[in-house]
Parts: C-alpha cells; structure tokens; sequence
C-alpha cells in the first residue's frame, strides 16, 4: 500500500482505489490515517463495519473520531435500535439508496466535509447490479463535486468490481489499483 | 453469579454432545428442504475469548452472507449461518427454483426473504434439540441476513457479546451432496448464559 492521498488529491478530486480483499481492512485503516492527519472534517460512509468496531479500531489506531462524521448503513441490519452515538447518522440497510444519500447529502450540509470516504462499493453490488450501481455513484460524484468536497470509493478487486471500475472510470477522476 | 472462564471435562464434553445433536437436527432439516444429503464434519468446540473468534473462524476474506439470529432466552448467544456468496446464490436458486437457471449477480430482497426463512429452520431445529437436552425453553430472534467481507462478518456474530466474555465457540462446516455448495453454522454462546444449563444437566445427572 504506498498510496499518497495528499499527492492524488493535487490533482484528482474523485478517487476509486481498487484493493485485494486481503489487505482491505490494513489498506483502508491507511487511508484514514492519511486522512486524518491531512484533514479535519473527514464523513466515512460504512456500508462494511459495524460501527463500534470501526469506532474502537480508529481509537485503536489513534484516530481523531472528533475528526469523522459517520454515515453508517450496516449497524442497523444487526442492531434495529442502535445507540446514538455523536456524529454518527444511520441508514437502514446498504441497498436503500434513496435513505443513504439523503444522510450523504445531511452529512454535506451540516458538517461541511473536507474528504468523504465510501467504504464500500463491494458491498453496494452484493445487493445491486452494475447498472444501478454506477447511476447512484455517477450521482453522487455530482454532488460532493457541487460542494467541492473530495471524494474516495473502495471496493475489493473481483471481477464485478473490475467490470464497475471500467465503468466509473468515466465518472472519477482516477482509479488507482493496489497490487496483491 | 461468578463469572464462569473456563468449563470442566464433563462440561465441555456434554456441550459437544448438544452439538452433535443439534448440528444433526439441523442437517436432517436442510438435507429436507435441499432434498439431498447434507454432510456435515464433527463439531468444532473452543472455550474463547471474544478477541480469539476473530483467529478461529475462517473464510473472512472472502465476501460471505450471514444468516445470524441472537439467542433470546434460555441461554445468551448468537447463531449464524455463514455462505460465501456464490453458495448463498445457487442455494436460493435452489429453494426457488422459479427462478432456477437465471444466474444471480446480486441480493434482493425476495432472496433475504428467503435465506431468513432457511435461517428459521435450522435454528428452530438445532435450539429445539438443546432445549429438549436442557429441559429449557430457548428461544431465538427472527433471523437477519448480511452479506460483507473481511473480517466485518465476525463482528456480526459478537454482535451484542459483552468485549469482556469468555464464549462457547462451536463451528461446523457442511456441504451439500452433489452440489458445490458448502458452508459455516456458527454458534457462540457466553458462558456465562450456559451455568445454568449445565447446573440443571449435572442435578439431572445426579452429580450436583
């Protein structure tokens, strides 16, 4: 993993970084760290982690969590009532679109973010297909360009992924591969 | 109430037994709605911290689907039902083969419907043969379905599991005869949950 976040963002607003599953989790860490010493306002959008063991792995990896709003659209798949948690918006479930961008969009509007995360896209097309996929990404992109904000997608280097990274290579800026 | 960290022989030894009973309940039941034969290995059953679930459950770099349910009353724990996703896929075409032969590339929600269906089967098949061992009622939540990768899937089956508790981790690896579908039941309990169970086994027993 030697990505520069700071050096791709001299040129590139949006970003999709392919990477093998089996350094998804060490790889994504690194971006945050990245992310945090760079930036202040940070939003994570969790379709991947439950979000008390993502909380305790940024506290674990010496994270500012003042630092990150959350948009979490897994916990509530496992826990119906989640406990409100500062800076941390829930979505349903990952396939409800239409409620995980209203929160993208609540999460540009009041925390005013310098870098958005969105971790990730695997997890979007294990319940939708390439088509509606890249139309939710295409329009997103729309938006946090509207706010100037930067963006970074994930997604795991499997053959749908790399069919949809040929597809968003049209709509981000750069895609940018991790070799296993 | 002590806390309990570590179980007997004797202990551990009619755990596995409940195991293996369950673990057959549940077979006979999916070998039912598969109408195939169903194999599944011996049991594997650990005293472990929740850190170590983490090391003793493979599978967690591929993209999985859980069928999980938290364990309600009766004893404290988490059953799950893990598949990597291809399986999770020819396995509902499978139970609804309406729609047999179309290759499926994602989950929608007809599908989740579905495997929580599959989920309340087998769960309702290996608690019933605990409950009846134990003489308890247990009782399990409605199954819910997930599919994520790395090692996100564990945090699923400790979800709601004390950082602190010792568990009973029991892992049984299944395949389904004829086909290439195979997969995980998961079951984690605290220990804690079990005291009692294992208090009323060993007075029926008579050696409390």
């Amino acid at each position: 993993m030697n990505i520069d976040i700071n050096e791709e963002f001299k040129t590139n607003k949006t970003l999709l970084i392919v990477i093998p599953t089996k350094e998804y989790s060490e790889t994504i860490m690194n971006l945050n760290g990245q992310l945090n010493s760079s930036f202040n306002r940070i939003t994570y959008v969790s379709l991947n982690k439950l979000i008390t063991p993502l909380r305790r792995s940024f506290e674990d990896n010496h994270l500012d969590l003042s630092k990150f709003y959350f948009v979490d659209a897994i916990t509530k798949t496992a826990i119906p009532s989640p406990p409100d948690i500062p800076n941390c918006a829930y979505v349903p479930a990952p396939n409800d679109l239409t409620k995980l961008s209203i929160q993208i969009t609540k999460a540009l509007q009041t925390f005013d973010p310098d870098c958005i995360i969105f971790d990730s896209l695997s997890t979007l097309l294990i319940y939708e297909d390439n088509t509606i996929t890249s139309q939710f990404i295409h329009a997103l992109v729309n938006k946090v360009n509207a706010f100037g904000v930067r963006i970074i997608f994930t997604c795991l280097n499997g053959d749908k992924e790399k069919q949809l990274a040929r597809e968003l290579s049209l709509i981000v800026d750069k895609v940018i591969g991790i070799d296993e | 109430m002590d806390n309990i960290t570590d179980l007997s022989d004797f202990e551990l030894d009619a755990l596995k037994e409940t195991a293996n009973i369950g673990t057959g309940h549940a077979s006979i039941a999916l070998s039912a709605l598969m109408n195939r034969k169903v194999n599944i290995n011996i049991p594997q059953t650990n005293v472990v911290s929740v850190h170590e679930v983490y090391s003793q459950i493979a599978r967690a770099n591929e993209t999985l689907v859980g069928i999980y349910s938290k364990v309600k009353e009766g004893m404290s724990g988490n059953v799950v039902m893990l598949l990597p996703i291809d399986c999770a896929f020819k396995l509902i075409n499978h139970l609804n083969p309406a729609e047999g032969g179309l290759q499926k590339e994602s989950l929608k929600d007809k599908d989740i419907i579905i495997l929580k269906k599959l989920g309340s089967v087998l769960y309702s098949a290996y608690l019933s043969a605990l409950a009846n061992f134990f003489e308890q009622n247990i009782r399990f939540q409605t199954p819910s379905v997930v599919s994520t990768f790395g090692d996100s899937i564990i945090d699923f089956i400790l979800v709601q599991i004390g950082e602190k508790e010792k568990v009973l981790l029991i892992t049984i690896n299944f395949d389904v005869e004829g086909t290439d579908i195979d997969g995980n039941f998961i079951l984690l309990f605290t220990l804690n949950s079990l005291s009692p169970l294992l208090q009323r086994l060993k007075t029926k027993m008579g050696m409390a």
